[in-house]
């Protein structure tokens, strides 16, 4: 016999024979309730808290034009943006872009990056939490290596709970799961060090959401 | 060559009476209560929450075999290779042989508790790989040369000080750095060896069955990054970490946040559930998953400590612990320290030399409170001590104790008696000595006085105060058809007209 065959057989006899109780039913969350109303602005809200930095646009129009000020208020000289259409939709034009394919896309061809910019599959108002993929983030190194990372979302796309947003991924997947799930909630952090809190431990150092309104 | 035990009582003796370390554990203790505090005040019912986890654990562990062969079966569908590892040895050579058969030379990993229980990093070493700790406090650990002082915060123990003193020495970095530059100067070092690394090796938080994903939390990114960037992904889980369903991370999560760090949700939850697809840009080239047993299935076949598997290995319970703030977490010699640690580590790694754990507990139920999986930790602690056996020294101690107390009349004696010796001690000056034998207590501590007088004898001799003439008239005349019940029946007793003894 084999490992797996030992232990599952030591499993089994642990457990001795049986039926299990039922597993339990799904049950109300412990969490408040967000009006859908308020499903911006506590996202915005929370975002805050956590760090990141929160920009607005009405339309795909005007992120381009958002987009293009933040990149030049940061300086941000080399920027590698996902292949994704959000992601195209506010990038069209912006000076020093690139779309990573094939080895540019390792994390070794990403090293010298500024700015990474992905799309998401949802944000999660509660907590102020970015729900990205290996789809919508474009793999996996993107969204964190560059020292900052900024997320195009569309308001449609907030939802009140890490459950809802879940829910979204099982709903639009199905068993063809991307490889990663990323759920981030503000920059890299650590308090290792006598309880104090520093920002861009190994990920980024900044989060910034750039919302459409449409 | 010392037992554990006799090893512990000294270790635990020397962290006790280092008030300065003791400090500084305190002060990032209480930091971590006032967050927890605040977190805990932001739901709507935080027991429910609690309730709700050790529901879903004690249905996982109850159909564990089915849901790992789920978990199996749905990860093999999308290209992760699942292992399966019957004890230490045989996980590190899992390891070992990915690394050879890829020409792996270095390893990047994130913090992983699993992987200080089988004693990975020396093992690799010893075979020419190069394991690289990227976790912030892992890494000066690493420096350091030494374990984990806590399962949740690495350095808890040390000041900004002690940690510039150690980049110094180890990195060559200029005196006086801040908090922030000592992590920046770890992010700078560690950046070029998530690059190039062969292989990169994550600890997980839970193993998601209907998703055949794993899931793993952290505030740092390291995780990510070793997930990420090198083409081999090894993932390392001990065996009850399933849960069965995806949605129970959203309950699992934000309730792992609290009671490990005080946040309301940790930086990075990610879950992962294969190498690279053909439609992702970037990812490893293979992923491997490893199911630890290494004495799990003991304890699972142990019914009544069982509930020890649903642990979410949050720490929780050590910050509570009284016991682990006066002796932290070095004094345990184990891998897992704290309640959670004295209730495992017996069956994990044999109770002949670690049921010496589970008796260093006032057993004051501090742990039980906290665990957000509602884990009944005093109760397992107790079953371990019965398991473990009462030595002959405690058998002799507590039967004198019994004896002691089994009848009021002994218990006048011996109280007679302590009171006696205590004062002969003191007049005599050889309290705390050897001759004392109360000086496992009083050879460190100031012991309290034993009264001139018992409570008994003052209330047998104090007159009654009546409330009123009726109430005096009514006692005098029941006192008088009470034969020898004196001092111990109270007023409202007597005016009630109850004779019968009601002591």
């Amino acid at each position: 016999m084999n490992a797996r065959e030992n232990i599952i057989q030591r499993i089994r006899k642990a457990l001795g024979p049986g039926t299990p109780p039922p597993l339990p039913a799904a049950a109300g969350i412990p969490f408040r309730p967000v009006n859908a109303w308020d499903l911006r602005p506590r996202f915005e809200s929370k975002f805050g808290e956590l760090k990141g930095e929160f920009h607005r646009a009405a339309n795909a129009a005007a992120g381009r034009e958002a987009l293009k000020r933040i990149v030049a208020a940061n300086s941000f000289q080399s920027i590698a943006a996902a292949n994704h259409p959000d992601v195209a939709a506010v990038t069209e034009g912006l000076p020093g872009l690139r779309v990573p394919k094939g080895p540019d896309a390792a994390g070794a061809a990403l090293a010298g990056t500024d700015l990474g910019i992905t799309a998401c599959d949802s944000l999660v108002a509660y907590t102020g939490s970015i729900v990205l993929t290996s789809r919508t983030g474009h793999g996996r190194a993107l969204s964190i290596l560059p020292p900052a990372h900024l997320v195009v979302a569309r308001i449609s796309q907030i939802v009140p709970h890490l459950a809802d947003a879940l829910a979204r991924i099982e709903k639009h997947h199905g068993a063809d799961k991307p490889s990663m799930i990323s759920i981030i909630s503000g920059p890299s952090r650590t308090s290792d060090i006598e309880k104090t809190l520093v920002l861009g431990a190994h990920g980024p150092k900044r989060l910034l959401v750039l919302l459409l309104d449409e | 060559m010392r037992t554990p035990a006799a090893e512990f009582r000294s270790a635990s003796a020397r962290a006790a009476a280092d008030t300065t370390r003791r400090a500084i554990v305190a002060r990032a203790i209480a930091t971590y209560d006032a967050k927890v505090a605040e977190r805990k005040d932001g739901y709507v019912d935080w027991a429910r929450g609690r309730e709700r986890l050790r529901d879903v654990k004690a249905a996982a562990v109850a159909r564990l075999a089915d849901l790992l062969e789920e978990f199996e079966r749905n990860a093999s569908a999308r290209g992760t290779i699942v292992h399966w590892a019957e004890d230490a040895a045989a996980a590190r050579q899992i390891i070992l042989d990915i690394a050879r058969r890829r020409g792996v030379t270095t390893v990047v990993k994130s913090k992983s508790m699993v992987t200080e229980e089988i004693a990975l990093n020396a093992f690799l070493e010893k075979n020419g790989v190069t394991p690289i700790e990227t976790d912030l406090g892992e890494f000066i650990v690493q420096l350091r040369g030494e374990t984990p002082y806590h399962i949740v915060t690495p350095v808890m123990h040390l000041t900004r000080e002690e940690v510039d003193r150690t980049f110094q020495e180890k990195l060559g970095t200029p005196p006086g750095g801040s908090a922030e530059e000592l992590a920046m100067t770890a992010r700078r070092v560690l950046r070029e060896k998530f690059i190039t690394a062969g292989m990169g090796i994550i600890g997980c938080n839970f193993i998601v069955a209907d998703a055949g994903m794993v899931s793993m939390t952290e505030n740092e990114g390291n995780g990510r990054l070793s997930a990420g960037i090198p083409p081999v992904h090894v993932a390392i889980t001990g065996i009850e970490k399933v849960i069965p369903h995806l949605s129970d991370l959203a309950i699992f999560l934000p309730m792992l946040a609290v009671a490990g760090t005080g946040q309301e949700i940790s930086c990075y939850n990610t879950l992962y559930g294969g190498p690279r697809r053909a439609d992702e840009a970037d990812g490893p080239e293979e992923f491997h998953v490893i199911l630890l047993d290494n004495g799990r299935t003991r304890l699972l076949a142990d019914a009544a400590a069982r509930e020890a598997l649903f642990c979410i290995r949050c720490g929780a319970c050590l910050n509570a612990c009284p016991v682990f703030r006066t002796i932290g977490g070095h004094a345990y010699a184990t891998v897992y320290m704290g309640p959670i640690g004295s209730v495992i580590t017996p069956h994990l790694r044999g109770f002949p030399d670690w049921r010496h754990l589970p008796t260093a507990s006032t057993l004051c139920g501090a742990c039980a409170e906290s665990c957000p999986v509602g884990i009944d930790l005093p109760g397992l602690i107790l079953h371990n001590r019965r398991k473990g056996g009462v030595g002959f020294k405690d058998r002799v101690t507590f039967a004198l104790w019994g004896g002691a107390v089994g009848s009021p009349g002994r218990f006048r004696a011996a109280a007679a008696l302590a009171r006696f010796g205590q004062n002969a001690l003191r007049a005599l000056g050889l309290e705390g000595t050897w001759l004392d034998p109360a000086r496992a207590w009083s050879g460190t501590r100031k012991c309290p006085t034993l009264a001139r007088q018992s409570f008994r004898a003052w209330w047998k001799s104090r007159k009654h105060v009546p409330r009123n003439h009726e109430e005096e008239n009514t006692r005098r005349e029941n006192t008088k058809q009470n034969s020898d019940i004196t001092g111990t029946r109270n007023e409202e007793t007597n005016h009630h007209g109850n004779t019968e003894g009601t002591r």
